[in-house]
């Protein structure tokens, strides 16, 4: 089971938007769409898991941008 | 050749493209350029110290060189079927607990100290591979009389295995990402995996064979 925090979610996504050279103005803006829509897909489920969260970032990530997309996928597997 | 092997791990360069891309993203360039040379100088002095431990503990004999001989066969085994996890990505053998306590030290190292004591627990957390390494090297490196030359050998391995590090921090410095880098580690999993065993060995039938590489 897992907590789903907006702000950290947000702040995840600036700090690997920043690190892949993403420009800050764009980087806020999708960020936001991204937590917003997150919420959304999430908002019904009552017990939301790791790969749950996971998904539901994931395929919107892989709108905006596939590097991001690629490294918050992988961001465990990296060792 | 040791210094090769010790280029194809993959543990320590993945910890510190993990480091340097959070480096940037919470802090900024500048500070990741200033930051990652405490990494790599943590790297260092874990490998002088297994130097210098290996160094006054071994013995040449032909009895330690059967046994090398033996456990370099088991890592070329080690490396070629368990040093990846199977699935996607390029999760390693490292235990999990581990895995996630590095990642998350390269996720929050913020400081010189930081990113020192992250280097050396990396350098540690490879001793199953490198260990036998330092002790192949020493052994080889006792054959020369000339204390310059063994302590230019022994620099030239350490500066050898430093060697992906720089070429992780050129990438970076030169618009590459952490996407880049991890892309290029997936797509290389299987020769990584190879080299390991080739390399292994071929460490291992040399000194078999001839006593010395």
């Amino acid at each position: 089971m897992k907590t789903f925090n907006e702000k950290a979610l947000k702040k995840d996504l600036l700090i690997n938007a920043k690190a892949l050279g993403i420009p800050s103005g764009a980087a806020r803006t999708f960020a936001d769409k991204i937590v917003k829509n997150v919420s959304k897909t999430l908002k019904n489920k009552k017990i939301i898991t790791e790969s749950d969260l996971n998904r539901a970032v994931l395929k919107e990530l892989n709108v905006y941008n596939a590097d991001l997309a690629y490294v918050y996928e992988n961001r465990d597997k990296i060792i | 050749m040791v210094a090769l092997i010790q280029g194809t791990l993959q543990l320590a360069p993945g910890v510190f493209a993990y480091f340097y891309h959070y480096a940037i993203g919470k802090h900024s360039f500048k500070k990741a350029h200033l930051l990652s040379p405490f990494f790599i100088l943590g790297i260092i002095f874990t490998n002088a110290l297994i130097f210098v431990t290996v160094a006054s503990l071994i013995t040449d004999s032909e009895i330690l060189r059967a046994v090398m001989a033996g456990i370099f066969v088991a890592l070329a085994v080690v490396g070629g079927v368990f040093y990846y996890r199977q699935g996607s990505g390029s999760r390693l053998y490292t235990p999990r607990k581990l895995a996630s306590a590095l990642l998350s030290g390269a996720r929050n190292a913020s400081s010189a100290h930081e990113a020192f004591l992250l280097g050396i627990v990396t350098g540690f957390s490879e001793v199953l591979f490198t260990v036998p390494l330092a002790i192949m090297v020493v052994l080889q490196v006792r054959t020369f009389e000339s204390p310059i030359i063994q302590v230019g050998l022994i620099s030239l391995d350490v500066f050898l295995t430093i060697v992906p590090f720089i070429v992780i921090a050129i990438m970076f410095r030169t618009g590459g990402n952490l996407a880049d880098i991890e892309r290029m580690r997936v797509r290389n999993k299987g020769f990584y995996r190879l080299m390991l065993c080739f390399l292994f060995l071929l460490l291992a039938a040399g000194l078999y064979n001839f006593g010395i590489i």
